[in-house]
C-alpha cells in the first residue's frame, strides 16, 4: 500500500477496523486511551479510584463525549475567571458536555489578556453566562449551563449533584466555605467509614503571576483545604501610625487617601474600586501627601494594585494550572491513570520548577478530622474573648456562634431576635457560663455546615 | 472600570519595556496541532506583534476534536481555521496562513530570512522534519522552541542562540546598602547623626542602616580596625546594637537593625572574572554593556555601581527620604557613568543601563545546546553528569521521575527514525507488538545518554516487565488536549521570557508527566 492511500483512507477518517486502532499517518485520542489497557490505571497508584476497564464497544464513528463515564458525568466549575474559561475549554476538549459553572462576577476590560472567553463587547456582562454561551456554541455538544452568583446561595444538596468539582477561585475564604460544604456531604456508615457513594472530589486550582497550584482533595481521605490554611499567612495591612504619622513609600500615600481621608470626605459613600472617578481622586490625594513628605513614586497604576490588592496574572499560568486541574477530573472520572497525590505546585519566573507532594492531614483539622481541640483558658476570660481567639488564632474563624454539648445556646450570630438574647453572655466570664472540661459545639458561616468541638477546662 | 488597559494585569509582570518587545515580535508555528494552538493563544493574548501558522492538513482531514482553535468544520484547511480562531482572540495581534501540501518540503529558509523579529513553535513534529526545521533555525540563530504532547506525557524544548540574563527579577534581594565600603556621602550622612542628642522618639525612628553604620564603626576601633567576622563576634555584635537602643523591646527600628545586622559586614560584589568570562562569549548590546561595567569595576576598585534602592523600614519620614536620596543619587551618578561608556551605542538607554547596574552581580548567560547535539551526537561529559545527578534526586514514586519519561520519548523519536511511524500506530490490530520493538530503543537511548548502569533506570524502565513500553505504545502518539495545554501554557511563559528579556528562562527541556503531575527540567 502507497504512502499517498494510506493517507487518503486517514483522510476519510472511516479505517473500518477497531476503533483502537490507530492509522499510522493518524495520532491516538482520549478514545485510544479509554479502549486500550495501561500498567499505571487508577487501581495501581496510591489513590485508587477504580478498576480500570478498557471500552471495547467503540465504532469507528464513535465520539469521546458518547463514551461512559464521560457522557453521564456532571461536572461542577466554580469560577469563571482566569481559570474557569481555561477550565471549561479543557472539559470540553475532553468530553464532558454536562457542566454548571458558577460566578458572581461580571466582565472587566482587565480580563481580557487571559480570559479568553470574553470579548470587549461582553464588559460588563455576567461572566458565568457569557463563558458559557461560548463554550455551547464553539462546541456543540456541549450543555454547559451558568449561575450567577454567590456559591453561598447554593444549597449543599446543589453540590452533591456533581460528580466532581473543580475550582478556579480567587479568594481564601470562598475556598474555605468550598472545601467544607464539599467535605461536610460525606456521611458515615455505622462502622465509621466514610460512605464512597457521598465523597465527591474537588480539585482546587489557584494562580498568581508566574506561580500556581493544584490539588486534589477527596473528602475524608486525603488532606483538605482547611488543613493548609496555615500555609496562607492572613494579609498584612500598613501599620496605622505609618499611614497616619511617618509615611515613608508610596504606598502609605495611597494608603492614607483611601483608608483615612476617603471616609472623612465621603462618610456615607464606600470607595468604589471599578469606578475611574473614585480611584482618581485617591490617586491625586495620595500624590498631594506623597510631594509634601518629598516620596516619589505614586502612580494610577500603583494606586490601583494597592487599592483593589491586585495580583499580576497571566494567560500561560492559568492554562497550566486548569488543564493540570481537568487532567486529574479526567482520570479520575474513567481510572484510565493514576491520581495526582495530592498537591503540585508550579513556579515559573525562574526556570520552571515544579513540586509535587503528598498534603498531610492536619490531625486537629477543623474540617477532615473529627478530632476534638483541646483549649485551656484562665477561668476569668469572657465568652468574647474566647470568640476573638477563635478569630485571630490559627482557626480563623470569621463569625462563630456556639453552643454547649447538651444544646444551652451561648451565643449565636443569626437570626437577629436570638443574636440580640444571647448578647448579654459575651462579657459574661467562661466560668459562669460553663464547667471546666465541658464540650462546646462552634459553627462559622466560613465552614458552611461543619461543626468543630471544643473541649475548654480551666487553669 | 478603573482602567481600559486590558493588558494591565501582566504589565505588572513584564512592565511597557517587555510589552513593546512582544508587540514587536512576530511568532511563527509549524503545525497546528493542539499544543501549538494552545502555545499561541498564549501569545495572541497578551498581545504579540503577529503570528503565521503553517500546516498541511486539508479541510476534509479535520478530525480531531481536542483542538479548541481547529473545530471540525470541513470548509477550510486547518491552518487557516486555526489562525481565524486565534487572531479573533486579540484584535491587536495581525496573522497570516500558510496551507502547503507537505510540511516537510517547505521553505523554511526565506520564511525564516523575511521575518523579522520571529520566534518559532514546531509543534507535534515528527523526527527528521523536527530536525530539519531545528538546523535551519539554528543557523539564523532563530529562537525555537519545540512542544510535543505524546499521551499523558508532554515535553517542551528551547533552543536558542545564547541567552543573556539580565533581568532576572528574583523573589527576593539582599538590599545594597554598601555598609562595608560606604560611598562618601553615605559615610557624610551617617557620621552626621548624633543618637545621644535625638529625644526618644526620633532615637526610635533612626533608620536602621545608620544604626548598623555607627555600631561597626565602634566595633572596628575596638577591633583593629576589622568588621566581625566569626560567629561569636557576629553575636556579640548583635548585643552591642541591643544594648544601644534606650527600650529595646519598643525600638523596631532597633530591631530591625538586629534582624540586619549581617548587613554591616557582608557585601554585594560582582565577580570581575565571571564577567570576563561572560564577555568573551556575548555579543551586541549585552557585550557592550559587560565591558562598561568591567570599566566600571576598573575605575572604582572592584566596587560595584549601586542597586539604588531602600526597603522600608522603621523611621520617620524625613530620615527616610534623606536616607533615601543618598542612595538614589549614587546610583545615578553610577548609571551615567556606565552609560559614558557605552557612548558608542546609542541603542543603549539609560534603562538598559540601569537594569545592568541593579543586577550585576547575577549577570549570567544561558548557552543552550542544540536538539542536532542532542539527537545526533554523544552527550558531553557536563550533560552526562548532570542528568547522573539528575538520577539521585527522584521523584518520591521513582518510575514517576520525568527524567525517566524523557527517555522513553527520546525513544519513541527513534522508533520513528527507523519504522517511519509511532509505536501503537499501525495499520492492523496487533498494536502490542510495537512494546518489545519500543522497549529495545529504550535500551538504546539509555545507552547513548550513558545511563545504562544507573540504578534509578534499571529498577524502572530498564526493568523487564516493559511497563514503561507498553505506556507509551498504548498512546499512539495521542494528542491529549490536557496535555497540551499545560505544554501549550509552559512554552508560551518560556517564549515570553525570550521575547522580553526578563525572568529566567528554562536550559533547555521541561517534561511533564501526566500521570502523576510531576514535572522536571533537563539540560539535555
Amino acid at each position: 500500500m502507497t504512502k499517498r492511500k494510506v493517507i487518503d483512507m486517514a483522510t476519510e477518517c472511516l479505517s473500518e477496523g477497531d476503533p483502537m486502532e490507530v492509522d499510522s499517518h493518524q495520532r491516538g485520542s482520549l478514545l485510544t486511551l479509554l479502549s486500550r489497557p495501561s500498567p499505571f490505571a487508577s487501581e495501581t497508584g496510591a489513590l485508587p479510584m477504580g478498576i480500570f476497564e478498557p471500552l471495547t464497544s467503540l465504532n469507528d464513528q464513535t465520539k469521546v463525549w458518547e463514551v461512559e463515564p464521560l457522557k453521564s458525568a456532571k461536572v461542577l466549575v466554580v469560577g469563571a475567571g482566569g481559570l474557569g474559561c481555561e477550565l471549561l475549554k479543557d472539559l470540553a476538549m475532553s468530553g464532558i458536555t454536562s457542566i454548571e459553572v458558577i460566578d458572581l462576577d461580571t466582565i472587566d476590560v482587565t480580563n481580557l489578556n487571559r480570559q479568553f472567553l470574553f470579548r470587549q463587547k461582553d464588559v460588563g456582562s455576567s461572566k458565568a453566562k457569557v463563558a458559557a454561551d461560548f463554550i455551547n456554541n464553539r462546541c456543540p455538544w456541549m450543555k454547559v449551563i451558568a449561575h450567577h452568583g454567590m456559591i453561598q446561595d447554593k444549597p449543599p444538596s446543589f453540590y452533591a449533584s456533581f460528580n466532581c468539582i473543580i475550582s478556579g477561585l480567587d479568594n481564601i475564604e470562598a475556598r474555605r466555605w468550598l472545601n467544607a460544604t464539599v467535605c461536610g456531604l460525606v456521611t458515615f456508615d455505622e462502622d465509621g467509614d466514610p460512605d464512597p457513594s457521598t465523597i465527591i472530589p474537588l480539585i482546587d486550582g489557584g494562580t498568581e503571576g508566574f506561580s500556581g497550584q493544584v490539588r486534589v482533595i477527596l473528602p475524608r481521605i486525603t488532606s483538605c483545604f482547611e488543613c493548609s490554611l496555615d500555609a496562607f499567612p492572613p494579609q498584612r495591612s500598613f501599620p496605622l501610625c505609618t499611614i497616619a504619622e511617618t509615611p515613608r513609600r508610596p504606598e502609605h500615600c495611597i494608603a492614607y487617601a483611601s483608608i483615612l481621608l476617603w471616609p472623612k470626605e465621603f462618610p456615607d459613600k464606600k470607595l468604589d474600586t471599578d469606578s475611574p472617578d473614585d480611584m482618581k481622586w485617591v490617586y491625586e490625594k495620595a500624590l498631594e501627601r506623597a510631594n509634601e513628605y518629598e516620596i516619589s513614586g505614586v502612580t494610577y497604576m500603583l494606586t490601583m494594585g494597592v487599592i483593589k490588592n491586585i495580583i499580576p496574572a497571566v494567560a500561560s499560568t492559568n492554562a497550566i494550572v486548569a488543564a493540570a486541574c481537568v487532567n486529574e477530573a479526567i482520570k479520575l472520572l474513567t481510572f484510565c491513570s493514576q491520581t495526582l497525590n495530592t498537591y503540585m505546585m508550579y513556579m515559573g519566573s525562574s526556570g520552571v520548577y515544579s513540586h509535587t507532594f503528598v498534603y498531610e492531614r492536619k490531625s486537629n483539622c477543623p474540617v477532615s478530622s473529627s478530632a476534638v481541640r483541646e483549649m485551656k483558658v484562665n477561668r476569668g476570660k469572657s465568652l468574647n474573648q474566647l470568640m476573638q481567639e477563635l478569630k485571630d488564632g490559627d482557626l480563623r474563624l470569621k463569625s462563630p456562634s456556639i453552643t454547649t454539648g447538651n444544646g444551652k445556646t451561648l451565643y449565636m450570630q443569626k437570626p437577629p431576635a436570638l443574636e440580640k438574647a444571647t448578647r448579654p453572655n459575651l462579657d459574661k466570664a467562661l466560668s459562669n457560663l460553663i464547667d471546666s472540661g465541658e464540650e462546646l459545639t462552634v459553627t462559622d458561616p466560613v465552614l458552611e455546615s461543619i461543626s468543630l468541638t471544643l473541649q475548654v477546662t480551666f487553669d | 472600570m478603573a482602567t481600559n488597559n486590558k493588558y494591565d494585569r501582566q504589565l505588572r509582570l513584564w512592565g511597557a519595556k517587555g510589552q513593546k518587545a512582544l508587540g514587536e515580535t512576530t511568532v511563527i508555528l509549524i503545525r497546528a496541532s493542539a499544543a501549538g494552538t494552545e502555545t499561541l493563544k498564549n501569545l495572541v493574548l497578551p498581545g504579540v506583534g503577529r503570528i503565521i501558522v503553517l500546516d498541511d492538513v486539508s479541510s476534509s482531514q479535520n478530525i480531531s476534536d481536542s483542538n479548541f482553535f481547529v473545530p471540525s468544520t470541513p470548509l477550510k484547511p486547518r491552518a487557516q481555521v486555526a489562525l481565524e480562531l486565534l487572531q479573533e482572540l486579540n484584535p491587536d495581534v495581525s496573522g497570516s496562513f500558510e496551507h502547503v501540501n507537505s510540511l516537510a518540503d517547505y521553505d523554511y529558509q526565506s520564511l525564516f530570512a523575511n521575518t523579522v523579529n520571529p520566534l518559532v513553535v514546531a509543534a507535534d513534529l515528527e523526527y527528521p522534519l523536527m530536525m530539519h526545521v531545528s538546523k535551519i533555525a539554528g543557523a539564523k540563530n532563530i529562537p525555537l522552541i519545540v512542544v510535543h504532547s505524546y499521551g499523558l506525557m508532554g515535553s517542551l524544548r528551547l533552543q536558542s542562540p545564547p541567552i543573556p540574563v539580565i533581568d532576572p527579577k528574583p523573589d527576593n534581594t539582599t538590599p545594597d546598602l554598601r555598609l562595608v565600603t560606604p560611598f562618601q556621602a553615605l559615610e557624610d550622612y551617617c557620621n552626621a547623626v548624633d543618637l545621644e542628642a535625638l529625644d526618644d522618639k526620633e532615637h526610635g525612628h533612626v533608620p536602621y542602616p545608620v544604626i548598623l553604620h555607627q555600631l561597626a564603626k565602634k566595633w572596628k576601633q575596638g577591633h583593629d580596625g576589622k568588621l566581625p567576622s566569626n560567629f561569636k563576634e557576629k553575636e556579640e555584635f548583635r548585643v552591642s546594637i541591643k544594648n544601644a537602643a534606650r527600650k529595646v523591646d519598643m525600638e523596631v527600628n532597633f530591631m530591625e537593625a538586629v534582624d540586619n545586622s549581617y548587613l554591616a559586614y557582608t557585601e554585594r560584589t560582582v565577580d570581575k572574572d565571571h564577567i570576563k568570562n561572560l564577555l568573551e562569549k556575548a555579543s551586541g548590546k549585552f557585550a557592550v554593556m559587560l565591558q562598561a561595567l568591567l570599566e566600571f569595576l576598573e575605575s572604582h576598585n572592584g566596587a560595584a555601581p549601586l542597586h539604588g534602592a531602600l526597603p522600608d523600614m522603621t523611621a520617620s519620614t524625613q530620615a527616610y527620604v534623606q536616607l533615601q536620596t543618598q542612595y538614589r543619587e549614587k546610583a545615578k551618578i553610577d548609571v551615567e557613568e556606565l552609560l559614558s561608556y557605552c557612548s558608542d551605542s546609542p541603542e543603549i538607554t539609560e534603562e538598559d543601563v540601569q537594569c545592568l547596574a541593579q543586577n550585576a552581580a547575577t549577570l549570567d548567560l544561558v548557552k543552550v545546546r542544540s536538539l542536532a547535539d542532542e539527537f545526533e551526537n554523544s552527550p558531553t561529559a557536563d550533560i552526562v553528569e548532570g542528568l547522573e545527578s539528575a538520577t539521585f534526586d527522584p521523584y518520591e514514586v521513582a518510575e514517576h521521575t520525568p527524567l525517566l519519561w524523557y527517555c522513553g520519548l527520546r525513544a519513541c523519536h527513534n522508533f520513528y527514525q527507523q519504522y517511519g511511524r509511532y509505536p501503537g500506530t499501525c495499520v492492523d490490530k496487533d498494536w502490542q507488538k510495537d512494546v518489545s520493538l519500543l522497549q529495545a530503543c529504550i535500551s538504546k537511548i539509555v545507552n547513548d545518554l550513558q545511563l545504562g548502569q544507573s540504578d534509578l533506570l534499571q529498577q524502572t524502565i530498564l526493568s523487564s516487565d516493559n511497563k514503561f513500553a507498553e505506556e507509551l505504545t498504548r498512546y499512539a502518539n495521542a494528542e491529549i488536549h490536557t496535555i497540551a495545554s499545560i505544554i501549550g501554557g509552559v512554552a508560551s511563559q518560556e517564549a515570553v521570557k525570550l521575547i522580553t528579556g526578563q525572568y529566567i528562562p528554562i536550559n533547555n527541556t521541561y517534561i511533564f508527566n501526566g500521570i502523576a503531575s510531576v514535572g522536571g527540567v533537563y539540560e539535555v
